[in-house]
């Protein structure tokens, strides 16, 4: 066993405990109550706003928001906030009218992948699945688990990773989607709650603005850099730079579990309702979180925590000042933030392979129970590989920037074209599309992952290029209007269709 | 200053925010955990 960095009160265990009870007993409950592949991958179509919420804040805010984001606003201050969260936000907005018009046009639609099957045929379908499943493997919510169950409990990495994959596999393949949305809005109430609180008391037990400033000033050692921290766009982060960190964002057009949710709506109206109810939400999360990465930094400074890493201030600072109790509600809601992003991509990368590929193209006559089967080992397949790249990747940023620049550049184009356009598209147009947007991304990848060099104090990958440097992020700015391109001039050269009938 | 009040205003949103949801979910999870399996 490795040292305790937050040691927790009994107290704080057994609620912990008693969360990940009522997590199994929820999944089992739904286990019994299930009778078909669209109760368990799709809840039956019947989610209405409220549970929408819960599970779409809860799914697309992770461990990644917590320890990434309070990480850069421990480094850069409130540009952490409009330089990565607000474009997510942005776009989470866009999606709130743009989710009903998937919904209307695919009433009875399940996945995002379906649509690239509907309007080009198997190839472009087949593509964008395996897009799709790249995406959806969860490795940073793994290791966010490893990294937590290391603070609080001491356990190696390795084994809290692996330990949190097991249990929420379990979990997954028991509940599916009805399981995944009943315990996502707990986990939402306990994320967002217990990070509130902690922002709250822990700004105001420091002393508010001028205890906090103080203390930035003595950890970067001058007013003006401490000033940073309260400057948009400050320091090295220059326009550009915030517009390159900020394109990843872009991935949010076309996330595989929110198309799932989207589909799983009882209707356009409820899932726009949940978008609308959901972004001030995720926005204030956004906001806490930052804050307490900048609270770590100046708490370090005025020697109210130890000079911790980056990534562990913000449980420094809120071990610092929660109660006992409350603290073992705010360790179960970052379990909470992990697992519920973790479960909805397991299970949307078991029905990429389960519903897209084994019933779409291999055996269309495939029972439910069969299609549910396929789905759920190859969720566990999913699982296995984000912990062999929880292992392999020292930063799993790298591994962030690869799987949005592979799904921007291979689903957007073909998914938004085939759905909003009056006339029916080519098939060679989004085939072509999706195939050059996949080959190029992971051609781009393999460039930088040989290439590249690793630049500390910007926090990319970058890579050398007659006399340019390019980053990692450009990827997405540079492939995605020779995707558009291609898309525009096969459409216009291109004959086929896919008929109506034969998509039905 | 403006720092301490946003920091309030988020704050409270973060804790308010989710516990009005409370009833509003509480009342559409009884009623899909009671059709759970029933024929649509």
């Amino acid at each position: 066993m490795d040292e305790i960095i937050v040691p927790l009160h009994v107290v704080d265990w057994l609620i912990i405990l008693g969360y990940v009870a009522f997590m199994i007993t929820i999944a089992f409950y739904a286990s019994r109550r299930q009778k078909n592949f669209d109760d368990y991958f799709m809840a039956g179509r019947t989610l209405t706003a409220p549970l929408l919420v819960g599970t779409l804040v809860s799914t697309f805010y992770g461990l990644d928001t917590l320890f990434g984001t309070s990480e850069v606003g421990f480094y850069e201050g409130i540009s952490g906030f409009f330089a990565f969260s607000l474009p997510f936000t942005l776009l989470y907005l866009v999606m709130a009218f743009v989710a009903p018009k998937f919904k209307r046009a695919f009433p009875e639609g399940t996945t995002m992948q379906e649509i690239a099957f509907r309007k080009y045929g198997k190839p472009a379908g087949i593509i964008t699945s395996v897009a799709s499943y790249v995406y959806s493997t969860n490795a940073m919510e793994m290791m966010g688990i490893g990294f937590l169950l290391h603070l609080i409990a001491g356990i190696p990495f390795a084994w809290g990773t692996l330990v949190g994959a097991v249990f929420v596999v379990l979990y997954t393949w028991m509940g599916g989607l009805w399981a995944v949305t009943l315990t996502d809005f707990v986990q939402f109430v306990a994320m967002m709650v217990t990070v509130g609180i902690a922002l709250i008391i822990g700004w105001n037990a420091i002393g508010g603005f001028d205890s906090v400033f103080a203390g930035l000033v003595a950890w970067t050692g001058g007013v003006e850099d401490a000033g940073y921290y309260f400057r948009i766009g400050a320091g090295q982060l220059t326009p550009w730079v915030l517009f390159a960190y900020s394109v990843t964002g872009l991935a949010v057009l076309a996330e595989p579990a929110m198309f799932q949710r989207i589909f799983a709506s009882a209707s356009p109206r409820e899932i726009k309702k949940a978008f609308l109810v959901s972004v001030p939400m995720w926005l204030s999360f956004d906001w806490a979180v930052v804050f307490l990465g900048i609270m770590g930094a100046s708490a370090i400074g005025l020697g109210i925590i130890p000079e911790v890493a980056a990534n562990e201030a913000l449980f420094a600072v809120v071990g610092q000042y929660l109660p006992v109790g409350l603290l073992g509600v705010f360790v179960a809601g970052v379990l909470a933030a992990a697992m519920s992003t973790a479960d909805s991509y397991f299970l949307v990368a078991g029905g990429i392979v389960g519903y897209d590929i084994y019933k779409g193209v291999i055996n269309p006559e495939a029972s439910d129970r069969n299609v549910e089967t396929v789905t759920k080992f190859a969720m566990l397949a999913s699982a296995v590989i984000a912990i062999l790249l929880a292992f392999t990747f020292d930063r799993i940023m790298q591994v962030w920037v690869f799987q949005a620049t592979i799904i921007i550049t291979t689903a957007v184009i073909p998914v938004y074209f085939g759905t909003f356009s009056k006339k029916p598209q080519k098939k060679i147009a989004g085939t072509l599309a999706a195939a050059f947007g996949f080959s190029a991304s992971t051609t781009w990848y393999i460039w930088f992952l040989s290439a590249g060099t690793w630049n500390d104090e910007l926090g990319v990958n970058t890579v050398r290029f007659g006399g340019i440097e390019l980053w990692q992020e450009y990827g997405i700015l540079i492939i995605t209007p020779l995707v558009l391109m291609i898309y525009l001039v096969a459409n216009a050269l291109g004959e086929d269709t896919v008929s109506e009938k034969a998509a039905d | 200053m403006v720092w301490d009040l946003l920091n309030w205003i988020f704050g409270i949103i973060c804790i308010v925010g989710p516990l009005c949801l409370v009833g509003w979910y509480y009342g559409a999870a009884r009623k899909q955990v009671k059709d759970l399996g029933k024929p649509k």
